[in-house]
């Protein structure tokens, strides 16, 4: 499969009164065509800022470098505003978080999903109307009609979101950015919404980057997950190893946080400490002190990327040969023995 | 919607009702009254007659149901005071010269603040919205009172470029004498383009960092689209919204300005009926004032529907 996205050594910083945060940094990534990639990290970890430095809808004032910053054969750095405004909404889509924010409370929802088309395809009146009508229904939504007359604040927040979903798509883009589009959604919704997406993508080649601060979620759409940690990605692989074979003492903590209701734990377990600040360039690995598992090393140089398979990845230096014997966590071990098992049976057929 | 314009009409009698009612009392409680100064010195009997003519010699409570009963027929009564003047002479002759002034200084304050406010906002962080946000903060902390007296000193007495005091009348009313004009406007017209230049500013800081905005441009609008379509009506709002009030007041005249200015104005008479004491011109002043407020903010409460549909004044 080609890659429809490829990111290399992006760097992202914003100007701030306490000097510059360092919000991404030198993030690798590519999506592959029609795969569902995975963006999980905790908040301010450069998920977002990572997909709108690659529609370029960044703050003016924020620095945006990047060794490539490609979409299919087009690079994005060279592109003109004007170009990049045609390639938004109708290559490229973004569903975000909240949609009650993300409308415009002023404006009636059947005008703002008809605005990408209105643009894009000069459409107008009664093909516009019945375009919107149709994407409506699209996303499940009955009398579209009347959806399309309402304002934002009379919908329930499950239409919302579809709405917003029926606006991205309505530009029939190839790529699509959900930002954590189930956060605000309560979860008997949240399974709806991703069920629509999972539909959509299937219906219309779509690839899909996938935001998230749940690993839980992400297990049954996800292809592959990039775990971002400090605006960095520290560990990326199949959504089977991410699961199953997971070697980064980050991943080890986000999986074990993640509630299991085969699971008789009393508590769930919680990372301790807080993300680092971002104003400062971190020496060594910035998730050196919050990691049981760190090294002295990890305090003092960058680690290195280490290739576990095609497609497997890990920033770490629990991987350097030198290392010396470590145990991960057991509910870890229990992952590692269920991916090896897995691996044997593939092996027999 | 008539149900709704009914309710406030209510609303709208009770409260000036309870205005004048305050009012009334009020002034009867402040020891002296319109007659005390001219009469002082008047043989007692001179006096009494004196009084007897104008019907404050009865007791309060039944000056109060002749005040309010001829209110009632929209009879304000004569000033006592300034002989021959009534609330119908007042709007006459004063309240043109103060709807002039006010016409021009919201005419020259709005536009330029919000021209300034949008400036400000556009090139955030530059030297230019910092200016404006300086300037604009010291305007809103000097009172006009004090910013009056400054202009009047400086371009009107140093420099000796506009008249002291003064306002045109007659003939020239409405377009004439504009040199008497520039510094009354001035006065109040500067803190118009303070006001005006922080609400839109802020507004616009606002809606150009909302989330929607963001998706505006994620939808691939240009940068001129965004502002059309969605940065200027939901920014709109607060400015639309503060208008009707600021309107009506400045034309119903300034106390200071018309004071520092000698503009007869409405404003200035009003002073003038209160340090006198003068019961009928006050009532008159105060319930109109009052009215005009009320009826003010429920033009304000439609605007908003108008602008915003998630505001509702009525279930349907």
């Amino acid at each position: 499969m080609s890659d429809i996205i490829k990111i290399k050594n992006l760097q992202v910083t914003f100007p701030d009164e306490a000097g510059p945060i360092y919000a991404v940094r030198g993030v690798n990534l590519n999506l592959k065509h029609g795969e569902t990639l995975a963006l999980v990290g905790e908040s301010g970890s450069g998920k977002s800022v990572t997909t709108h430095a690659l529609l370029g809808i960044l703050p003016k004032d924020a620095e945006v470098t990047a060794d490539q910053l490609q979409f299919e054969h087009q690079d994005l750095q060279s592109l003109s505003e004007k170009d990049l405004t045609l390639i938004r909404g109708s290559q490229l889509a973004l569903v975000f978080q909240d949609p009650l924010s993300a409308l415009n409370p002023t404006m009636r929802v059947g005008k703002q999903i008809g605005e990408v088309l209105k643009y894009h395809e000069h459409l107008h009146g009664k093909k516009l109307i019945a375009a919107v009508n149709a994407e409506i229904k699209a996303v499940d939504l009955d009398n579209p009609a009347l959806i399309a007359s309402k304002f934002p604040h009379e919908l329930s927040g499950g239409q919302r979101q579809r709405v917003m979903i029926a606006m991205a798509l309505i530009g029939q883009p190839k790529v699509l950015i959900a930002d954590e589009p189930t956060t605000a959604l309560d979860v008997t919704l949240q399974a709806q919404i991703l069920d629509l997406i999972q539909a959509q993508k299937q219906k219309h080649d779509l690839s899909v980057i996938f935001i998230t601060h749940d690993l839980g979620i992400v297990a049954n759409i996800a292809d592959r997950v990039a775990i971002m940690y400090a605006g960095e990605i520290v560990e990326v692989g199949t959504a089977n190893e991410i699961f199953y074979y997971p070697q980064h003492p980050y991943t080890w903590g986000l999986l074990d946080s993640v509630p299991d209701t085969d699971d008789d734990q009393e508590q769930l377990f919680t990372l301790p400490g807080t993300p680092p600040d971002l104003h400062q360039k971190s020496k060594g690995d910035p998730f050196a002190n919050r990691n049981p598992y760190a090294l002295t090393i990890d305090f003092e140089a960058t680690p290195p990327v280490t290739q576990l398979s095609a497609t497997h990845f890990v920033k770490s230096w629990l991987l350097d040969p030198r290392t010396p014997a470590y145990e991960p966590p057991v509910s870890i071990q229990k992952r590692w023995q269920t991916y090896r098992a897995l691996a044997k049976e593939g092996t027999h057929d | 919607m008539l149900k709704v314009i009914l309710r406030r009409l209510v609303a709208l009698i009770i409260s000036l009702f309870l205005i004048a009612s305050a009012t009334f009392f009020l002034l009867a409680a402040v020891p002296g009254d319109a007659l005390s100064a001219q009469t002082d010195k008047l043989p007692t009997a001179a006096r009494k007659q004196v009084y007897r003519n104008t019907g404050l010699d009865k007791p309060v409570l039944q000056r109060y149901e002749i005040t309010m009963t001829n209110m009632l027929h929209g009879d304000f009564g004569t000033s006592i005071a300034d002989p021959g003047m009534t609330m119908h002479t007042v709007l006459k002759e004063k309240l043109p010269l103060s709807a002039r002034l006010g016409l021009q200084q919201v005419l020259f304050g709005i536009p330029l603040g919000l021209l300034l406010g949008t400036l400000a906002a556009v090139y955030k962080n530059t030297w230019l919205d910092r200016s404006v946000t300086i300037v604009s903060l010291l305007l809103m902390s000097v009172p006009s009172l004090i910013l009056a007296l400054l202009l009047q000193s400086y371009f009107g007495g140093t420099l000796g470029w506009f008249p002291i005091i003064g306002w045109p009348e007659g003939s020239n009313l409405w377009l004439g004498g504009w040199s008497y004009t520039v510094l009354p406007t001035l006065a109040g017209g500067l803190g118009y383009i303070a006001r005006y230049a922080r609400l839109l500013k802020n507004s616009m800081l606002d809606v150009l960092s909302s989330d929607y905005v963001l998706t505006a441009k994620t939808k691939g609008l240009t940068g001129r689209r965004v502002v059309m379509n969605h940065v200027v009506r939901n920014a709109a709002i607060p400015i639309i919204t503060s208008l009707p009030v600021t309107v009506a007041f400045s034309i119903t005249g300034s106390v200071f300005v018309e004071s520092i200015f000698v503009i007869p104005g409405i404003g200035q008479y009003f002073v003038q009926a209160l340090t006198n004491r003068d019961v009928p011109i006050i009532m008159g002043e105060t319930v109109l004032l009052a009215a005009l407020y009320i009826v003010t903010l429920f033009i304000t409460d439609l605007l908003y529907m108008a602008v915003d549909p998630r505001i509702k004044l009525y279930q349907n």
